[in-house]
């Protein structure tokens, strides 16, 4: 039997008539290492698919597939939250190439809301959580004609029409996890991506009150040696990369220290020497040897700091403090290694009034101009999963069905659920921003060592045009009672500012 | 100054900026001139970043310099999508490049 796997990429479709990707499948980061993986796991049971790399390819146009759609006996479409929408394209093309044939989804998003998707979309299953297991016995049910009570992790409509939900198998063991085969990407296009993507370990230990995430409060590591040697029979495909880079998708590469440091002894042991892209705590790297040994090996990785006042990490459940993160930035800059670390920060947080949002940036600022890490400072936004987003869900401000079309993350309602800031507060962090990016030129040219990005929503909806206050009612009550004398400085006054920012999206298109 | 010096006056600028909104504003709408008042000679490379920045743009396949504009942001700045909520949203990987 034939399986066509579809790889969606995120995208929206503001400015163009197609969808184009954006974020990191704009950049093309790393292929899909999930839906590799499966294909992997699928054609050692003998099964012929296939992977149609949306993301590689940059489009959400099908036609390419065509032909393998047409011959194939399942068709499997993975997608979280971001790419939910493009998945949804996906599923209408595949519908009118195909109507008759079963179509499974995968990923986050329909792990999420199996039910609902079940309902409202013309899909046969969806595989909630870990698909490795779940796949294989899928696509011998469909190949043998047996029924699908036995597969674990399946969510299914009976003959009845009733929705069947069979039972979550056992989690994967870590040791377990090295024993799947390794994606293959000896046939990714050449020089599209820039990295490829390997996985150590899977799930979080903490439970981060934003996070999305699967296998929170979970970690698995795979044992160092084994995946050592994954990691080995991979690098002899980065020759297919931009940059050369690996990219470990772990939700927490460092969760354990000792693990990593046990990784760079075969490093060295096997002569390997490749450039690792990853994320990490700063508790983790606070561990002793930690910055020391793993250098080397580092080309950038992200240090997920959320906060810069204690009581805000408290909140968020990070497990870390102000004076964690300040100790482990000075211990990057000691090791020459600051400028390859992004440190995160989240403003905004439903609880924040703009002196907590002022006191993130003035930390993240400390942070950068003390010792050189870059900052990446980004505005909270509604995304399921989180502990967040589901007391909002509870409070019925938000639901799963305000996702299925492209640019929801600009969706002015969901943005300001989630952001208590007014409209004019928020500007005046971006204004300031603004600032600490032009003072950081002064130092690091054109590297950007502060990343911000002025929210979508408001640039869309408040844009500096509009005044605070200003027309509507006052001008008909104007016009009603007759000009009033104002002296010239109030008129100069009130007429918006003559300058128009890059930083500011939307002011220079006229919309 | 000596570079040392320099980069405290930096750091003091960096700590003016969340403070006081009007030098905020200043730097935004006349960055040159904002330096000049806070001190700070501006050498040729350091005018030329500042003023490049204005400039700046990422170019995205089939967008006009306008969308270009808008699109900056959007691209390194919505999420990730494996990722949650907003920590997604620039990932080490969208910025990493190679040295």
């Amino acid at each position: 039997m034939k399986v066509v796997l579809f790889a969606p990429p995120i995208m929206d479709d503001f400015f163009w008539g197609e969808p184009q990707p954006i974020a990191m499948d704009a950049v093309r980061e790393c292929p899909p290492y999930g839906v590799y993986l499966l294909q992997a796991v699928l054609r050692r049971a003998g099964f012929d698919a296939i992977v149609a790399d949306l993301i590689a390819a940059g489009t959400a146009r099908i036609d390419q597939f065509a032909p393998e759609i047409d011959d194939c006996g399942l068709v499997g479409i993975a997608a979280t939250s971001m790419s939910w929408p493009t998945a949804v394209k996906v599923i209408e093309q595949v519908r009118s190439l195909r109507p008759d044939v079963p179509i499974v989804l995968g990923g986050i998003h329909p792990t999420m809301f199996d039910h609902y998707i079940m309902n409202a979309f013309p899909v046969d299953f969806i595989i909630r959580g870990e698909g490795e297991i779940a796949i294989e016995a899928l696509c011998v049910a469909l190949d043998r004609g047996i029924g699908f009570e036995d597969v674990p992790n399946l969510t299914w409509r009976h003959k009845d029409g009733n929705i069947c939900r069979n039972p979550i198998g056992p989690k994967i063991a870590k040791t377990q996890l090295a024993d799947f085969p390794l994606p293959d990407f000896s046939e990714i296009p050449l020089n599209v991506y820039k990295s490829l993507s390997i996985e150590s370990s899977r799930g979080c230990a903490f439970d981060c009150s934003f996070c999305s995430t699967s296998y929170r409060q979970t970690w698995r590591g795979m044992p160092a040696d084994a995946f050592l040697d994954r990691l080995e029979t991979l690098m002899s495909y980065t020759y297919r990369t931009q940059h050369d880079f690996i990219h470990i998708i772990d939700d927490e590469f460092s969760m354990n220290p000792k693990r990593v440091l046990q990784m760079i002894e075969l490093f060295r042991e096997r002569d390997l020497r490749p450039e690792l892209v990853y994320d990490s705590r700063a508790t983790d790297l606070l561990y002793d040897g930690f910055v020391s040994q793993v250098a080397e090996y580092t080309s950038q990785f992200l240090v997920g700091a959320e906060a810069g006042y204690d009581a805000g990490l408290d909140l968020i459940g990070k497990g870390t403090t102000t004076q964690i993160l300040e100790d482990a930035a000075r211990l990057l800059y000691r090791h020459n290694l600051s400028e390859r670390a992004d440190f995160s920060f989240v403003l905004g947080f439903p609880w924040e009034t703009k002196a907590e949002v002022l006191k993130t940036c003035q930390f993240a600022s400390h942070l950068f101009s003390t010792y050189g890490v870059r900052i990446l400072l980004q505005w909270y936004c509604q995304i399921p999963g989180s502990r967040l987003w589901e007391e909002d869900r509870g409070n019925g401000l938000v639901n799963e069905s305000m996702y299925n079309s492209f640019g929801f993350f600009r969706d002015l309602y969901l943005f300001r659920s989630g952001v208590k800031l007014s409209p004019s507060e928020i500007r005046d962090i971006s204004t300031a921003v603004i600032g600490l990016k032009t003072i950081s030129k002064l130092k690091y040219g054109e590297r950007p060592m502060v990343e911000y990005g002025h929210p979508e929503p408001i640039a869309l909806y408040f844009p500096q045009e509009i005044h605070d206050g200003q027309g509507g009612l006052q001008n008909l009550r104007e016009v009603s009672h007759g000009g009033e004398k104002r002296p010239m400085r109030e008129v100069l006054e009130s007429r918006p500012p003559k300058h128009v920012s890059m930083e500011r999206p939307l002011r220079h298109i006229g919309v | 100054m000596t570079q040392a010096q320099n980069e405290e006056h930096l750091r003091a600028l960096v700590g003016r900026i969340f403070t006081d909104q009007k030098f905020a504003h200043q730097l935004e709408s006349d960055p040159e001139n904002a330096l000049r008042q806070a001190g700070i000679s501006l050498s040729e490379p350091q005018r030329e970043a500042i003023q490049a920045g204005a400039r700046q743009t990422l170019a995205v396949p089939g967008a006009g310099e306008a969308v270009a504009a808008f699109v900056s942001p959007v691209v390194r700045v919505v999420t990730q999508g494996t990722r949650p909520v907003v920590n997604v949203v620039v990932s080490s990987a969208v910025v990493a490049e190679k040295k």
